[in-house]
């Protein structure tokens, strides 16, 4: 029999007249019944028109969010426009987050998907077996790791300064993700760049921040799985090594014999709320399919006391005591019950429980702070944060956004020491903003208050230097943003507060541009008094130190300085030169060396800064270190200096 | 706006067709165009006034060169003036950023400074709205339309919202009859809701799905040479599909409002050739090249050396129609290549010997290497997929992408899709019990995903 072939057609199944239209058969063709018609007709007018009239009646409740999200809300409400069509894509949000038909129909298609076809919704990745990754978490953006480093490191280096500057010992604990931890359960494609991790813990190290590196320590001693398969969370024997390790660095570790408590053993089953990515997914599975998803193998650990069973567990070491020595804060990814009687076993001490699931970076340690008098006898802050929170997004206008929790943090605790810092050049005050007057700054474009070039200020970008600003500010939202490197961070300026004084983060060691904005939603008003770079030592004590006279090397020139004896240093120590301050040309690097023989010197590459530039060091890692020798190096010829001129500070 | 969207079809939708079927029948293309323009204007309002301005412009032209006409001129710089507004604001809308970055590249061996210089936003559907319009001038120029009888009709004609901002590109005389006369029925309307379901279920059912797969295997990695096919492949299936599915979309919405607006797509993966793929696919784009383009610059009419060269240059600038970017011309030039090397060949060659799935199975080889560069992020990645599909590349660097089980499935049921099942349009006017039901349930199916999944834009309001 011949057969058609599939590629020949006819006019008729192209389904067009003569004119390319598409063509409809006569009444008369019809081949489907009026009921036919007119179910379908009925079903697409419900569907469409019923799926609206329920959304704009019956809305659901909008759901809850965390700080960021609601700042990011706030911050989209406030520049939604029409003429952009801003205000167009917020009110489809808006639609979508409150649609009853889809809070219905979601989940029970979420559940068939995933239980038909292995389906993940978007922002979850399935590896092998049952394993799922959070999409974002997994997949950092597409920068250098040395940027999201740099960036990261600078950020938190920052928030350790500022915390430990207000008396709060802090331990800083970055979790590493778990897509890097179980990388080999990863679908094949998916590339969550595992070396990242260990470069931003060692940034964040050299930055001198007191950190404990649980991705060594999970790398070399975990005995199961880190993480649980279906959650987020680690698992109870990593939270028990975590514990361990963190409550050993900050030095509370109590010797084994002396406990009152003992970690007991229990079951292989992963207890039922430990699978929260179903529940993001919003998929919820039978209960024979949860308890096959439960049996993966991972231990359950609990402190009992050692006495013996039904001996009456100390109160002291009740969890989530607000009489906590030892402060958990951060996000949570130790689960917080367990993770708070483990680090109570090993510590014996109360543990107040601060951290709260999705928080956003520093969120909780502000909130600790901010409540602090309710807590008379803390004495350590555990911040733990996913590492992954240091992947700062881009604003609209392209530049990375720090977090606002940062920012908001900084804003409200003003550092008790600080030192001026003389330019070679004053800040350019723009146009927008008058000095000593009310300036309304509501509306969707930031006013500029102040602007520095790029080379007048060289420093660290672990927030040594700072911006101070004296003023005030009235009305419902008053911002103050500070852009550096490509960077921004924003904070809301304290109702009352008659300075804010933000720390400049930046990627790397550098001698950026620095702009200063204001902006707020309408009613908002700011007023600036004065505007001063500072700098933003641990403490108050300052020495100078002269450097010899300049003198050939190479081709170039060098300002040296040998100590008699070695200078000891504080933790966050800073070398600072200001203004008053010459160098012959334009300099290239700055080489520090410290008395611990072991640890090579420490060299700052320096570019396009100007011979008069200001200069701000934290001395990173070294600080703390008996300091032995300074050596300044440039390019050209060196000149004959005053010995006035060759003096640097060294503050701690 | 798209359509793909819940406050299209949950809001917008409904409420228009109330207002529609509630205006009086002289104002009901008023009612369209307002609609079009909140429609259009959703996202960015200003540009409704660009559109406006091209509105106005060509109305006026064909007004003035039928008034000429009256006093025995040809009007030909009113459809000069056309050519140069249309024209002139595609050019700066759509070109500008390309040919700035095209002369810095240029100039950058030669120590010249790059110029700095605002990037322009480009207007949706700009592309389709020009070439509608200028159609209008030049028709009416050519004696081939008559003048539309008043600025509402005319309104109408330009910013009807179905398919406004993707096509079809629907040439004034087409419609020109519809737009003061066309029948409203339930029937014509039912079938109107079936194209459009079908539509909605072919976008967000297929092209979305295959859309997270193409956007994983084009993200700049190097490919080995199974998935560097695959993922082509599922390109190819995935604008197909988006794209046809935007027309079905289009088709049925004319549908509702009473109009019969132009076929775009007929089943063009079966082509046994690429002659043959340009009759079927984006029909009233190709047609619109060869009837404005192609047929201009003398066609066939002048010689076999002429012909290929008209030809070559035709599918060039359809290329470049496409975006302003250096893929879209290698894709013209691919296609327009391979049109002439058709031509040459013959109709009596070795190849159209071979059995017919041979040779659909060889177009689609060419389709997808052709489509390979139009999803490419630039030429050197281009290069690189097409030399990964043929085995040239470093197996060192090579990443796998994650093909999911849902994959798997959506490509099965597409390859089903265009090899076993004719064109929406002739399956609407037969509209069988057999696919009436299982339609409404992957329309349901589909709104669902919608509601599941995060709204993909139509690839083609890039165009």
């Amino acid at each position: 029999m011949k057969t058609k072939s599939p590629s020949s057609t006819s006019s008729s199944e192209l389904g067009s007249d003569r004119e390319g239209l598409i063509a409809l058969p006569d009444a008369t063709e019809l081949r489907t019944s009026r009921v036919v018609r007119w179910f379908v007709l009925f079903g697409f007018a419900s569907v469409t028109a019923g799926t609206g009239l329920t959304d704009t009646f019956f809305p659901v409740p909008r759901p809850r969010m965390a700080l960021h999200q609601e700042l990011d809300y706030a911050a989209r409400q406030e520049r939604a426009h029409v003429m952009d069509g801003s205000a167009a894509r917020l009110l489809e949000y808006e639609l979508r987050l409150t649609s009853r038909v889809r809070n219905t129909v979601a989940q029970p298609y979420s559940t068939f998907l995933y239980e038909s076809l292995r389906e993940p919704s978007a922002i979850v990745i399935r590896g092998e077996g049952d394993w799922l990754f959070m999409r974002e978490r997994t997949l950092p953006p597409q920068r250098s790791d040395e940027d999201l480093a740099g960036r990261g490191s600078a950020a938190v280096a920052a928030l350790d300064r500022r915390v430990h500057s207000l008396d709060v010992p802090m331990i800083v604990v970055p979790i590493p993700r778990k897509s890097v931890m179980h990388a080999d359960k990863l679908p094949s494609g998916i590339d969550s760049r595992v070396g990242l991790d260990r470069v931003i813990l060692d940034a964040i190290a050299a930055r001198g921040v007191q950190m404990v590196d649980l991705l060594r320590l999970f790398q070399e001693q975990a005995k199961e799985g880190v993480y649980y398969p279906c959650d987020s969370h680690w698992s109870a024997a990593s939270q028990l090594l975590a514990a361990e390790e963190i409550v050993r660095v900050a030095g509370r570790l109590v010797p084994d014999s002396e406990r009152r408590t003992v970690v007991r053993e229990g079951d292989a089953i992963t207890p039922p709320g430990r699978l929260d990515l179903l529940k993001y997914m919003d998929v919820r599975l039978g209960t024979e399919r949860l308890r096959e998803l439960r049996r993966q193998g991972l231990h359950n650990y609990t402190i009992e006391m050692r006495s013996g069973a039904g001996a009456k567990f100390p109160e002291d070491l009740a969890v989530s005591r607000r009489n906590g020595r030892i402060a958990i804060s951060g996000t949570s990814y130790s689960d917080g019950k367990f993770f708070s009687s483990f680090l109570g076993h090993y510590s014996q001490s109360p543990i107040l429980n601060g951290a709260m699931s999705a928080a956003d970076f520093a969120g909780q340690v502000r909130e600790l702070l901010l409540r602090r008098a309710e807590f008379p006898g803390l004495e350590l802050v555990v911040f733990e944060f996913p590492v992954h929170q240091l992947f700062f997004g881009r604003d609209e206008r392209g530049l990375i956004s720090l977090p606002d929790s940062l920012g908001l943090f900084m804003a409200e605790n003003l550092p008790p020491h600080l030192e001026s810092l003389k330019l070679p050049r004053g800040m350019q005050w723009g146009a927008d903003l008058a000095l000593h007057e009310f300036a309304d700054v509501g509306g969707t474009e930031p006013n500029l208050i102040a602007g520095l070039s790029g080379g007048a200020l060289f420093h660290t970008g672990d927030g040594i230097a700072a911006i101070s600003i004296r003023g005030a500010a009235r009305g419902p939202r008053s911002m103050i943003e500070v852009h550096v490197g490509g960077q921004r961070m924003r904070a809301l300026w304290p109702e009352g507060a008659d300075r804010v004084v933000l720390p400049l983060i930046d990627a790397r060691a550098a001698a950026h541009s620095i702009r200063v904005l204001a902006h707020g939603t309408a009613g908002s008003a700011i007023r600036v008094d004065s505007l001063e770079l500072v700098v933003e030592p641990g403490g108050d004590r300052t020495r100078e130190i002269e450097l010899g006279a300049p003198t050939t090397a190479g081709d170039g020139w060098t300002l040296r300085t040998d100590l008699a004896d070695a200078l000891p240093t504080r933790r966050f120590a800073a070398l600072v030169a200001d203004a008053d301050f010459e160098l012959p040309s334009g300099l290239t690097e700055i080489a520090l060396q410290f008395a611990d023989a072991e640890r090579p010197s420490l060299h700052i590459p320096v570019q396009a800064c100007d011979p008069s530039a200001a200069l701000a060091i934290h001395l990173g890692a070294f600080a703390g270190l008996p300091l032995m020798s300074i050596e300044l190096r440039g390019i050209g010829e060196p000149s004959p200096l005053e010995p006035s001129k060759r003096v640097l500070r060294l503050l701690d | 706006m798209v359509f793909a969207s819940g406050v299209f079809l949950y809001y917008f939708l409904p409420l228009f067709l109330a207002a529609y079927y509630l205006t009086p029948k002289g104002w009901r293309n008023f009612t369209i165009a307002a609609a079009s323009y909140v429609f259009y204007g959703w996202w960015r309002p200003d540009f409704v006034i660009l559109m406006w301005v091209s509105t106005v412009i060509d109305y006026a032209c064909g007004r003035r060169i039928e008034r000429g006409r009256e006093r025995g001129l040809r009007g030909k710089r009113w459809v000069a003036l056309s050519l140069i507004v249309n024209l002139g604001l595609l050019g700066y809308f759509k070109y500008f950023n390309f040919g700035i970055d095209t002369l810095n590249q240029i100039l950058a061996p030669y120590g010249f400074v790059p110029l700095d210089i605002a990037r322009v936003v480009l207007p949706v559907g700009i592309s389709f709205y020009t070439f509608q319009t200028l159609s209008y001038t030049v028709d009416v120029y050519n004696g081939a339309a008559k003048t539309v009888r008043n600025f509402r009709d005319f309104m109408c004609y330009v910013a009807m919202f179905p398919q406004l901002v993707a096509g079809p590109i629907v040439r004034y005389n087409a419609i020109a009859d519809q737009l003061h006369d066309r029948e409203h029925t339930a029937d014509k309307f039912y079938r109107g809701v079936l194209c459009f379901q079908s539509g909605l279920a072919k976008k967000v059912l297929i092209a979305d799905v295959l859309g997270g797969l193409v956007e994983q295997a084009f993200d700049g990695r190097m490919l080995g040479v199974g998935d560097s096919w695959f993922a082509s492949l599922a390109f190819t299936f995935q604008l197909y599909f988006d794209f046809s599915g935007y027309s079905d979309m289009a088709i049925g919405l004319g549908l509702m409002m009473g109009f019969r607006l132009p076929v775009n797509f007929d089943r063009p993966l079966i082509s046994k050739s690429i002659t043959e793929l340009w009759r079927r696919w984006h029909i009233s784009l190709s047609s619109f090249l060869r009837d404005y383009l192609y047929v201009p610059l003398g066609g066939n009419r002048k010689g076999t050396t002429r012909t290929y060269v008209n030809l070559w240059l035709t599918m060039l600038i359809g290329g470049l129609w496409h975006g302003a970017a250096w893929t879209y011309v290698v894709w013209g030039i691919w296609h327009g290549s391979l049109l002439v090397i058709e031509r040459l060949a013959g109709k009596r060659s070795l190849y159209s010997r071979t059995p017919a799935f041979v040779q659909i199975a060889i177009t689609l080889c060419l389709i997808t290497i052709g489509f390979t560069c139009f999803r490419a992020l630039d030429l050197q990645h281009a290069g690189q997929l097409v030399g990964s599909m043929f085995g040239a590349v470093d197996s060192s660097n090579i990443s796998a992408i994650t093909v999911r089980p849902i994959h798997l499935v959506v490509m099965g049921t597409a390859a089903i899709l265009v090899y076993g099942f004719p064109t929406t349009q002739s399956l609407v006017q037969r509209a069988r019990l057999a696919w009436v039901i299982p339609l409404q349930l992957l329309f349901l199916l589909a709104l669902i995903h919608l509601h599941h999944e995060d709204q993909v834009p139509f690839l083609y309001f890039q165009f």
